[in-house]
């Protein structure tokens, strides 16, 4: 708590008022509302590309299409070809692109909330403040489902202060009461980047250096009333290597592309996001909870860290004092070095100093590092091969597509995509699955039952 | 879902618990009525059995204690009084009152000291295990299991090349749903270009589902006259019938539960006519072990069986096609079978080289009522567009928070249902909306439908939608509890389809009617001490037949079915700590 | 009027909560392995044979519990194709199959519940059907594989395992009404090592997701992977002790019903073995290095100083340290005054850096 008056009892509110529109000044061009700078600079830099609509010119300027003109009968009059067709489409874009990244798989995430005035706006159902709420608890429990050897500490922006919700620690029930609690504060006040990356920055000082520092920023304003100068304080960022990633719920804001620009190596891109809607809101806070990739350019030595894989004795038959807690406990997990009866786990031993975790802790973030590779869609032929889903048993629509019906579809570049095989095959076992396997497969499973399956292969791993 | 079930559950369990033990033992001699009964238990019942399927000896109580978690924390007054020990109760008074566990005493002397004391053990019902070994063992991979069952679907095989297998699936569904809801939209009131046969009627006018004008006269001068007399009315009689309350009540079931309800009564109506219970118990049971779309030769039937068949065919049970000699004419059962036995051995012949075909209604009959659902999700994708369309239009309501409903459905029985509590507005071609309001409830009220059912109703045909967002919002729940760590109270882990504000608001509407509940039973009171009354009312509680209870005056109240079981235990425990009193007296 | 109204609103008896569980269906998945070796190894205790008669019992045990329960059936570690779908066959081959199943002698007692024939004669038909192939195969891989001359093949159950839970979720999927439970029962009597440990942890980890359990009726030799299998998915690890009681177990202890799980006090062991296994030599190790990047579990520290698996460079500082007197760990910079207990401790960790050196 004492960083929290570091930054913030020294302001009076006046003072505060004061600095928000010199800092958004400062970070922006002249008088522009902001509004207009977005547009501006969406127009300009981020979404040129995705724009584009087929005919080369922007999307609005393409003729508009009709969703029932995509739906053609086959041959014999039925529609269901299609129809499965749309909803695989559906389905896959759910699956993202995989590639093996060097991630920093220890993390060390300071979450900041933004709690000033602007969140008790209902525009998000049923208010900023509570869906942000929620959709952070969803955040905690998938984080540390995935990222177990991790820890994260809350914060949130209030009155112009950074206050400490939680501190930073594995336990995501500590988090999650905090975060409980916080439902009855009501959201007040200005909010300040600054006090909070300065808060975060006193969070994240001491963390080992095989561990990354992140900041993830939900930001509902559209200004900053700041204290001091956050230049400053991004250059302290830049020099203790901590990443900031920007959730922003109303508007792109300069300064926070440039705090993401600045402490993700020039890649604002993929750190700083406003949302469309409510379901983008969770889709990009979910993103968060993958480990980022490694950056190139921080090549440091990178560690083994010796640790111990303890196990779990059901009871000693008489209760005993765990060496962490000295709680009264029945059975609990034995250090492998110095036999210390410890409670809970992950957590490092008190006598022998050693880390103690379960390899199915670690196993947890396995298939962030060997990800599965994507399965291929089967092209639209006569025959197939494969009569049943190899996973799921599941019949494929056996019937081949008439190739007339394939070349008239191909006129309307759009049906194309919805007439499919529903066959997607792995390249390395050459198996095939339907749709719902292979997003399951990859999104739950992340092993190919094919290649597991097949006895022969002993290159694994 | 699961309401509905419980209902004709409950029915069948009653039947069947009502049942004495000679007759039970003569049931578990079939090993597809075994199968039955099996399934209509509570899973810990059932798991019960399983444990001592395969164990010869008998089994104290306490170890199936040792199977159940206690719970962590003991703060309320009775630890021991848990939702756990309540149910496991349950399942073992179900256990015992189909005597399907029997106790065994036994002496056993102790190691040590050499005292005996007796011991009181347990095991399953010797004829029980046999025939339901055989079920599931089916005698003959492992030969070392008793003999194979004289089961019915031996010869069927054989069978099935001899007869052009004609009727398909598809047909008999919609030949069931056909016939049932010919039964139902008659209950309705809709007109009707063939009324159900005669058969089907009086059984109607028997189980107090419809009644005609003269027997609503009869019963409010006389209760008890009217059922025992059976009058007998022609066809047109008793297509007059009017709907009762107990009919409205009855459409408000689902298909499965409307089924068993017209067969209880149907085995009341047999035992009048001298039929053999178990025969008829175990045909029904048979038929759910049957499999839908083969045909099954009569000559397996006994002749009770056969005058059964006739009757179940009326029902859309099952479907008997009419055999190529003419003679042979559908019998009715109100004739008795006394009259029939001449005819019977002339026909016997013609009989034997017949086929009938049970049809998804019998084939599920066993099973509960979702699986009416599941049984043509699990068909090839083919069959199940058939299934779709030929009328199981179950789970298509949509209810929202502001009491307003959509229903998806071009039945008009269901709309005629629904019609009975909604206050619907408009009617597109595959739709039916409208609104639930006071009076529309107070209207079903009125006619006697509770709360209680319009709410199973409704929730068994909520739109899978519907239930899907519930069970989400389940999940959720859970997690954040466990996730807390905060002790979930069970009320509030109750699976929600509905929304809570409308359930409420139907609850409280009923309440405006009867604000109050009666229950027969008896009152305790004057206990000479608190440690009397605590003994007695925790016992109570355990078993559940405990209604209320005052501890400051020290008086409780229990069910009238419970009365006598307290009263026992009370005589026990009395007697006990009289004995303990004059042992502890002795020795000063 | 708070009585009242209190009164109608609980007019269940608390104990309904269960009542509801009665209902669900459930599926139950059997992987059974089928590697005629291990088979072969056991083959004084119990025979496949008699474990199929055991297995088939509980599969209409099962279906007995319920009529819309439901079964599945895989075979893992056969010669013949690793893993494979036993019952229910694809439909394609169904329509070969059926015709060759009719003009088979039926393997059961034709007198059996039609329910349970069905699935027991296809199971039977399978099995034996794959167990004739075995010797071919076996042959045709030792030819193939020279070096693995042992018949030392990839061990497939994780193949079965992957393959069931894609099934468990199709069935979940597409039944959305009702809401069935699964639970996978395997019955494995090869050991760890034919066990790929990544993606045992990912089907471990999606069945824990997806609320499956995972028994693990084990025979032969202990497995700590299938234990921490079971362990994370609130299952049963059973070692069989005596195998020709197997149907007690099968009825019994392995027999507990998804819904009961929360009732019911599992009959398994809870001291469990929480080791890893090192990725370069599979050894199973109680303290390792894990590398920061990758998390690879290491036994020893590699001579190039490299990361085996994501190529990392490591800080040959830190190697150095730990390679030649581990007394400090890296991870830990805060100091902990341990003056009393750093003697001993110091000392646990030179004898333990023995066993890396090596």
């Amino acid at each position: 708590m004492d960083s929290d008056e570091e930054f913030g009892t020294s302001l009076s509110p006046e003072e505060l008022s004061d600095d928000a529109i010199e800092v958004a000044d400062d970070a922006s061009t002249p008088v522009a509302g902001i509004s207009n700078r977005t547009r501006k600079k969406t127009v300009k830099k981020v979404n040129q590309v995705e724009l584009m609509g087929q005919s080369g010119g922007y999307s609005w300027e393409d003729e508009y299409r009709r969703s029932w003109d995509i739906v053609q009968e086959d041959e014999s009059g039925s529609i269901e070809s299609i129809v499965s067709g749309l909803v695989e489409a559906h389905k896959k874009r759910l699956l993202k692109n995989v590639t093996p990244f060097q991630r920093g798989i220890i993390r060390t995430l300071v979450l900041v909330l933004d709690f000033s005035k602007v969140m008790s706006e209902k525009d998000l159902r049923p208010s900023r403040a509570s869906l942000m709420l929620s959709y952070a608890i969803d955040f905690i429990n998938e984080f540390f489902d995935q990222n177990p050897i991790s820890q994260i500490g809350v914060v949130i922006m209030r009155n112009g202060l950074a206050q400490l919700v939680s501190e930073v620690s594995g336990n995501p029930f500590d988090h999650i009461e905090a975060l409980n609690k916080l439902k009855r504060v009501e959201p007040q006040g200005d909010p300040s980047l600054q006090n909070a990356l300065e808060m975060s920055r006193g969070l994240l000082m001491n963390t080992p250096t095989h561990s990354t520092r992140e900041v993830l920023i939900v930001f509902g304003a559209l200004f900053t009333s700041d204290p001091g100068d956050i230049q400053k304080t991004i250059t302290h960022l830049q020099k203790t290597a901590i990443r900031v990633r920007i959730i922003g719920l109303t508007a792109h804001v300069q300064i926070c592309n440039e705090i993401c620009e600045k402490t993700n190596f020039g890649d604002s891109k993929n750190s700083y996001w406003v949302i469309l809607n409510e379901k983008h809101f969770k889709e990009l806070f979910m993103d968060a909870v993958i480990p980022l990739a490694v950056a190139k350019s921080t090549t440091e030595k990178f560690t083994l860290v010796k640790m111990g894989f303890p196990s779990r004795v059901a009871n000693f038959g008489t209760p005993t004092f765990c060496s962490c807690h000295s709680k009264l406990i029945y059975g609990g997990y034995i250090c492998p070095s110095c036999k210390a009866n410890i409670c809970l786990l992950p957590t490092i031993c008190p006598c022998c100093n050693l880390m103690l975790i379960l390899s199915t802790h670690l196993a947890r973030s396995y298939h962030h590092l060997f990800p599965l590779k994507l399965f291929s869609e089967i092209p639209v032929s006569k025959a197939y091969e494969s009569t049943n889903c190899f996973g799921c048993q599941k019949s494929f629509p056996s019937k081949g597509v008439n190739s007339e019906l394939v070349h008239e579809a191909e006129k309307h570049r759009q049906t194309a995509d919805f007439i499919t095989s529903s066959r997607y095959r792995c390249e390395d076992c050459r198996k095939d699955f339907c749709i719902d396997c292979d997003v399951f497969v990859h999104e739950v499973l992340h092993n190919c039952p094919g290649c597991e399956a097949d006895n022969l292969r002993l290159d694994e791993e | 879902m699961a309401g509905q079930a419980h209902l004709f559950k409950s029915t069948v369990n009653e039947y069947l618990e009502s049942l004495s033990e000679t007759v039970h033992s003569k049931l578990y001699k079939s090993p597809a009525t075994c199968l039955a009964i099996f399934r209509l238990l509570p899973s810990l019942s059932k798991f019960y059995v399983m444990t001592l399927l395969f164990n010869e000896d008998s089994t104290s109580y306490a170890n199936l204690n040792r199977w159940l978690k206690v719970p962590p924390t003991s703060s309320k007054a009775h630890p021991h009084i848990t939702p756990t020990k309540l149910y496991q109760n349950e399942c073992l008074k179900r256990l015992k009152a189909l005597n399907l566990i029997k106790d065994v005493r036994k002496t056993v002397t102790h190691p040590t000291t050499g005292k005996s004391t007796t011991v009181v053990l347990f095991q399953l019902n010797p004829i029980f295990r046999a025939s339901f070994r055989d079920a599931v063992t089916g005698g003959g991979s492992a030969s070392a299991f008793g003999d194979a069952s004289d089961r019915v679907e031996s010869k069927r095989d054989d069978l099935q090349t001899m007869f052009s297998d004609n009727v398909t699936i598809d047909y008999l569904d919609s030949y069931s749903l056909m016939k049932w809801e010919n039964i139902l939209h008659f209950m309705v009131g809709t007109e009707l270009l063939s009324s159900p046969s005669v058969g089907v009627l009086s059984l109607l006018r028997h189980s107090g589902l419809m009644e005609l004008e003269a027997d609503r006269e009869a019963k409010t001068e006389a209760k008890t006259e009217s059922s025992s007399t059976m009058t007998q009315y022609s066809l047109n009689t008793l297509k007059n019938m009017k709907i009762t309350n107990e009919g409205f009540q009855f459409l408000l079931q689902d298909i499965n539960s409307q089924i068993w309800t017209l067969l209880l009564e149907y085995l009341k109506m047999s035992e009048k006519l001298m039929m053999d219970p178990v025969e008829v118990l175990n045909f029904i049971f048979m038929l759910g072990s049957l499999e839908l779309g083969k045909g099954y030769p009569t000559a397996m039937l006994s002749d009770t069986q056969i005058i059964m068949l006739e009757d179940l065919v009326d029902y859309g049970l099952i479907y008997y096609p009419k055999p190529v000699e003419p003679e042979s004419v559908s019998m009715d059962v109100d004739e008795g079978p006394e009259g029939e036995t001449l005819e019977q051995n002339e026909r016997d012949d013609v009989v034997a080289n017949r086929l009938f075909y049970p049809t998804r209604l019998a084939t599920t009959l066993t099973s509960d009522s979702m699986t009416f659902k599941s049984a043509s999700t699990a068909m090839t994708q083919a069959t199940a567009e058939a299934d779709s369309g030929s009328g199981k239009d179950m789970g298509n309501v949509i209810l929202e928070t502001n009491f307003k409903l959509y229903c998806y459905t071009t039945s008009p029985l269901q709309v005629a249902i629904l019609n009975l509590f909604v206050h619907l507005k408009s009617r597109f071609s595959n739709m039916v909306t409208g609104a639930i309001t006071r009076e529309s409830i107070r209207k079903a009220l009125t006619n006697g439908i509770t709360a209680e059912q319009i709410i199973k109703y409704l929730e068994s045909h909520a739109h899978s939608q519907m239930k899907k967002l519930a069970e989400e919002r389940l999940v959720k729940k859970l997690d954040f509890e466990n996730s807390t760590n905060s002790a979930s109270d069970a009320a509030d882990t109750v699976l929600e389809v509905l929304p809570p504000t409308v359930v409420d608001q139907i609850k409280l509407w009923q309440l405006e009617l009867d604000r109050i509940q009666t229950f027969q039973g008896y009152l305790f009171k004057d206990f000479v001490n608190d440690q009397e009354f605590e003994l007695l009312s925790t016992y109570g509680e355990e078993v559940g037949i405990l209604l209320w209870k005052d501890v400051q005056s020290r008086r409780f109240f229990v069910t009238q079915e419970g009365n006598k079981q307290l009263i026992d235990y009370a005589a026990r425990a009395l007697r006990r700590q009289k004995q303990n009193g004059e042992r502890a007296a002795t020795p000063l | 009027m708070d009585a009242i109204a209190d009164r109608a609103f609980e007019n269940v008896p608390s104990g309904n909560v269960l009542k509801e569980q009665d209902e669900t269906p459930s599926l139950l998945t059997v992987i059974l392995d089928l590697n005629p070796l291990q088979w072969r190894s056991l083959k004084a205790d119990i025979t496949l044979k008699d474990i199929s008669k055991s297995l088939l019992v509980m599969l209409n045990s099962h279906l007995s519990l319920n009529s819309s329960n439901t079964v599945a059936v895989l075979s893992s570690n056969s010669y013949k194709s690793g893993a494979q779908w036993i019952y229910p066959k694809p439909l394609e081959t169904d329509d070969t199959e059926t015709a060759k199943q009719r003009s088979h002698a039926h393997l059961v007692n034709p007198t059996m519940y039609r329910g349970f024939r069905i699935i027991n004669d296809s199971v039977l038909e399978e099995i034996s059907s794959i167990l004739d192939m075995e010797p071919d195969r076996f042959q045709d891989i030792g030819k193939r594989g020279k070096d693995d001359s042992k018949g030392k093949v990839k061990g497939t159950l994780v193949g079965a395992l992957s393959m069931a839970l894609t099934y468990i979720n199709r069935v979940q999927n597409t039944n959305d009404s009702t809401s069935i439970k699964s639970r996978i029962l395997i019955v494995s009597t090869s050991d760890d090592l034919t066990l790929p440990y990544i993606s045992m942890m990912n089907c471990t980890f999606a069945a824990q997701k997806m609320k499956v359990s995972i028994d693990v009726c084990k025979l032969g030799t202990d497995s700590t992977f299938l234990q921490q299998a079971c362990d994370s998915t609130n299952g049963v690890y059973m070692y069989i002790n005596h195998p020709s009681g197997l149907i007690q177990y099968l009825t019994t202890a392995l027999f507990i019903d998804p819904s009961l799980r929360p009732i019911m006090v599992l009959p398994t062991n809870t001291n469990i073995d929480f080791r890893a296994s090192c990725f370069l030599t599979s050894k199973i190790i109680d303290i390792g290095f894990v590398c920061s990047v990758c998390l690879c579990i290491l036994s020893i520290v590699p001579h190039d100083e490299k990361c085996p698996i994501c190529h990392s460079q490591f800080d040959p500082k830190i190697v150095k340290t730990l390679k030649a007197k581990p007394r400090t760990l890296p991870l830990i910079r805060k100091k902990r005054k341990l003056d009393s207990g750093a003697g001993a401790s110091e000392e646990t960790d030179t004898s333990r850096a023995a066993t890396p050196a090596k």
